[in-house]
């Protein structure tokens, strides 16, 4: 089936010239039992800005203590402090389950990373994350998980691209298709189930209107992973946040094929009663923590082709507000972490805390580009042609981080 | 039974009156000249469908019919009046939900001492606990029912033009219920401040907005204080959050032309502009608190504001935002968007912001310029939008005249769904554009198409006779599911679909309920 559709008003605002060429979706069942290992980008978009210093402390740092009295985290050694990483940086207490992927060489750190001209609004921000712009463009256009899809597409067939959202992250949003796991449980249930879902297969079977194509592809997968999810368990719990991460575990388990799982975890925007060592932020870390921990254990030896990097829209102010809590700022961190990662260490550059170091002198100063890393896993772990970035990154160009250890 | 008689009748005589409880027009009833239609002036009865779907929550069965009587100028006009007569559908509607629209300076009345969750400590007794639980259990409730009252009033209310635009301007100055004690005072919020000001001018709607408990609290505004040189008090400092998304969401728009200084400047200004916290039986009421106001000098896109103002220079503030033309092309461009087409013509934008500037931000004339704007009417906008999912649910439960029971279903199947009013902890609102709708929450449709045709929706009721339709009136139950639902829209996929389920079990509910859920769940049905 391709995705020939006669041009009509309805789809005007859906179709975007990227992909150059019509793009299926990968059907065939056998196909994808038989399918070997491939690897797999998982994007974790920790929403509503990411304080980074209480993820990693830098402890180092006298202004970090002068400007934040009440939610500093303590030095490594004191009670309730930082779990010690390098000389000056520490992980936030609550983050024990990482500290052990960390010393295990399984995750690495990147400091002051994020969008250097993202603005401060959660909107724009993230449309330019999305974009894989490195700012605002205002409205809507294709993310850059659609355009690498794109790139990577071979007679008509594109990676598939999932996320575990119930609703569409602009990321991935494209010509590409894209599979939406949540929701399976809302496929109509009773006593007539078979004729029924057989009758709403007739209805949007090779029709040309979007939404039928959506309807007929988010069938299709639920059908597929009721299939798989007798074969497939994951075992770990999971928190209600972390679902999506315990859906991407079971996606890579179960083999199906995915190249990009997207997953959203909320929680972050902390602009009041952030806390410190313990509170509200240090809640929210814990079950993070835990559930990229259960992740892990659960993608079990598929994890030396998993690459997971986490993703924010901004970090925030270096220094609290009266409210305890922190405003939207620049730069926040991001963790890598994955089979082929260079792990146990921090990857990239610090600006510092000092007053002219920061960024317009109220929050840390990005200092590698979310690009950077992004272009380096699609290039090293996912294999994208470095020719190719210009058209997945527009405009961006970049030095190499060495995230992975052979290079390849 | 009521919606499948009106409708065999309306098939046969498409502009036989229909009997309805609405209150006369006074208005002419001659048509104006129109403006924009011009280049399809034959079918008047694809016009009314169209203003439905766009000024309403969709069609209910006979109100295609009630605009061909009445013609589309008087229809809109009428619906701009909605202030001024009683809706005693809508209030009807929400009586079960009552208790969610208390006024927040009576909530001590329902909820005694505190309002919310005083942390249950760890020593409290078992006793202690489940009186906790129980106190938990009737908030959730307490959120279910606050939803409930606007979806229903959104299905059931006369005023449709109005219900469309609260909806409009409830994503536009989004609170989060589950923001503290924001879900008791949303509802007030919507109705007091929102469902008031919705057809008003905006200035009033930005001040109630601004000054309203439940936007105080959920933007952080009532806890921001100046700093007090040489003050030092712990946990004291001015928050940027609110005037931040009162620049770019609410008034100027992110590309309205301010800084990061203007943001301080104005977030210093609204300094003091908070609440009393509810405790001593007082409840939640705005104040202007000078003693945390910050009375030194700010500048604000160039517009200076002498040292020792207090309250008056926020709403000095608010009027300058108000006016700003920057302002009236970000609320124009909004409302092209959310009524024209996702790529806002600029035809649109230009008269609506004319109108919102000349008219010192009338809500009544911006909407008459986009009612009479070309794009508006043009052929190719129409049906160019896919329904949001509550205009997908409201619509679906419009179409098919259910009667409502006073539950809470509905409120859970928006949640589900990926709409339910207050549940947006972002201030942007919801999303607009129909190629991120296209592919987000899609099986969830199909599952509340499914469960309202099957009757399985608690207190979504439908009206008996449809349920066991007469195998032999296949051809007039297929005329209106296409008819009314469909808008004579159908596809030949569709139209075949259907009837193969309708013919499948020709001496049982299920063939009609498989058919109905069919045309619920048809591609067609998802446009607007």
């Amino acid at each position: 089936m391709t995705r020939e559709r006669p041009p009509s008003p309805e789809r005007r605002h859906f179709l975007r010239a990227t992909c150059g060429a019509a793009l299926a979706w990968l059907a065939p069942q056998s196909a994808l039992a038989s399918a070997a290992p491939r690897r797999v980008l998982v994007c974790v978009n920790l929403l509503g800005g990411l304080d980074g210093s209480s993820l990693l402390v830098p402890y180092g740092e006298d202004a970090y203590y002068r400007a934040r009295p009440h939610i500093a985290i303590p030095p490594p050694g004191k009670p309730d402090g930082a779990l010690p990483l390098v000389d000056g940086f520490g992980l936030h207490p609550k983050l024990e389950p990482l500290y052990q992927l960390y010393l295990a060489r399984e995750l690495a750190i990147v400091p002051a990373a994020g969008g250097a001209r993202f603005g401060r609004s959660h909107f724009a921000a993230r449309d330019a994350m999305h974009s894989g712009l490195d700012a605002a463009h205002g409205g809507t256009r294709d993310g850059w998980a659609n355009r690498y899809a794109c790139e990577r597409s071979e007679n008509d067939r594109a990676p598939r691209l999932f996320s575990t959202t119930p609703e569409l992250p602009m990321a991935l949003l494209g010509e590409a298709p894209v599979e939406m796991t949540a929701g399976d449980h809302d496929l109509p249930r009773g006593e007539d189930d078979a004729a029924y879902l057989d009758a709403l297969e007739r209805l949007y079977q090779g029709s040309a209107d979007p939404f039928a194509q959506s309807a007929s592809r988010a069938l299709r997968l639920a059908e597929e992973l009721r299939e798989k999810a007798r074969r497939v368990r994951v075992k770990q719990r999971y928190s209600t946040a972390g679902r999506g991460l315990r859906d991407a575990a079971r996606l890579i388990v179960a083999n199906v094929g995915a190249e990009v799982i997207w997953v959203e975890i909320g929680g972050f925007d902390t602009h009041r009663a952030q806390g410190g060592s313990h509170g509200q932020l240090a809640s929210i870390l814990a079950r993070l923590g835990q559930d990229l921990f259960a992740f892990r254990q659960d993608v079990t030896s598929a994890f030396a082709d998993v690459t997971l990097v986490t993703l924010t829209e901004f970090g925030r102010t270096l220094a609290e507000t009266g409210a305890g809590g922190t405003d939207h700022g620049a730069a926040s961190c991001m963790l890598v972490m994955g089979g082929r990662v260079r792990g146990g260490r921090l990857v990239g550059s610090w600006p510092g805390l000092d007053r002219a170091s920061l960024h317009e002198g109220r929050e840390l100063a990005v200092a590698t580009d979310y690009r950077a890393v992004l272009a380096e896993v699609l290039e090293l772990h996912l294999g994208l042609d470095p020719s190719a970035r210009g058209r997945v990154f527009p405009g961006f160009t970049t030095e190499p981080l060495g995230l992975y250890a052979d290079g390849s | 039974m009521l919606w499948l008689a009106v409708l065999i009748a309306c098939a046969r005589a498409p502009v036989a009156p229909v009997e309805t409880a609405r209150p006369p027009v006074a208005t002419a009833r001659a048509e104006p000249a129109r403006t924009g239609a011009d280049q399809a002036p034959a079918d008047g009865a694809a016009d009314a469908r169209h203003l439905l779907e766009r000024f309403a929550f969709g069609p209910k069965p006979g109100d295609v019919e009630i605009i061909l009587a009445e013609g589309r100028q008087a229809w809109f006009e009428h619906q701009l009046r909605a202030d001024e007569l009683p809706d005693p559908r809508g209030d009807r509607a929400v009586l079960p939900y009552r208790r969610a629209l208390v006024p927040p300076e009576r909530l001590p009345d329902l909820f005694g001492h505190g309002g919310l969750s005083p942390e249950a400590s760890a020593e409290a007794n078992r006793w202690q606990q489940s009186r906790e639980v129980r106190r938990q259990t009737s908030t959730r409730q307490l959120l279910l029912e606050l939803q409930m009252a606007e979806i229903v009033r959104h299905v059931a209310s006369e005023y449709q033009l109005r219900e469309v635009m609260v909806d409009f301007w409830t994503n536009h100055f989004n609170v989060y219920a589950k923001k503290e004690e924001v879900q008791l005072l949303a509802g007030d919020y919507v109705q007091r401040v929102i469902r008031t000001g919705a057809l008003g001018r905006f200035e009033d709607l930005l001040v109630g907005t601004a000054r309203h408990p439940a936007m105080l609290r959920y933007l952080d505004n009532a806890s921001s204080r100046a700093k007090v040189k040489g003050g030092g008090r712990k946990g004291r400092g001015v928050s940027e959050n609110y005037a931040r998304e009162l620049l770019e969401l609410h008034t100027l728009g992110v590309d309205g032309g301010y800084e990061q200084s203007d943001v301080i400047a104005v977030a210093r200004i609204l300094t003091g502009w908070t609440f009393e916290p509810g405790p001593a039986g007082r409840g939640y009421a705005y104040r202007f608190d000078p003693r945390v106001h910050d009375r030194e000098a700010k500048t604000v896109l160039g517009v200076e504001f002498a040292p020792g103002g207090e309250e008056d220079e926020g709403i000095r503030l608010l009027g300058l935002l108000a006016r700003h033309p920057a302002t009236a092309e970000h609320l124009a461009r909004k409302l092209c968007v959310r009524f024209v087409a996702d790529e806002a013509p600029a035809e649109c934008i230009e008269v609506t912001s004319q109108a919102f500037l000349a008219t010192d931000g009338s809500i009544k004339a911006t909407l008459q310029a986009l009612f009479g704007s070309r794009s508006f009417w043009a052929a190719e906008n129409r049906r160019s939008k896919l329904k949001t999912p509550l205009e997908f649910m409201v619509s679906a439960v419009r179409g098919v005249d259910a009667r409502l029971a006073g539950t809470t279903e509905l409120a859970r199947i928006a949640a589900r769904l990926g709409e339910a009013p207050f549940a947006l902890a972002s201030p942007t609102g919801r999303r607009e554009d129909t190629a991120y709708w296209l592919e987000s929450f899609t099986l969830a449709r199909l599952g509340f198409a499914h469960d309202v045709a099957f009757g399985r929706v608690p207190g979504v009721v439908l009206a008996e006779a449809e349920m066991s339709a007469d195998p032999a009136e296949t051809e007039r139950v297929m005329f209106t599911l296409c008819q009314q639902l469909l808008g004579g829209h159908a596809s030949e996929q569709t139209r075949l679909v259907i009837e193969q389920a309708l013919s499948a079990d020709p001496h049982g509910h299920a063939g009609f309920s498989s058919g109905l859920a069919l045309a619920l769940s048809s591609p067609e049905f998802q446009w607007r």
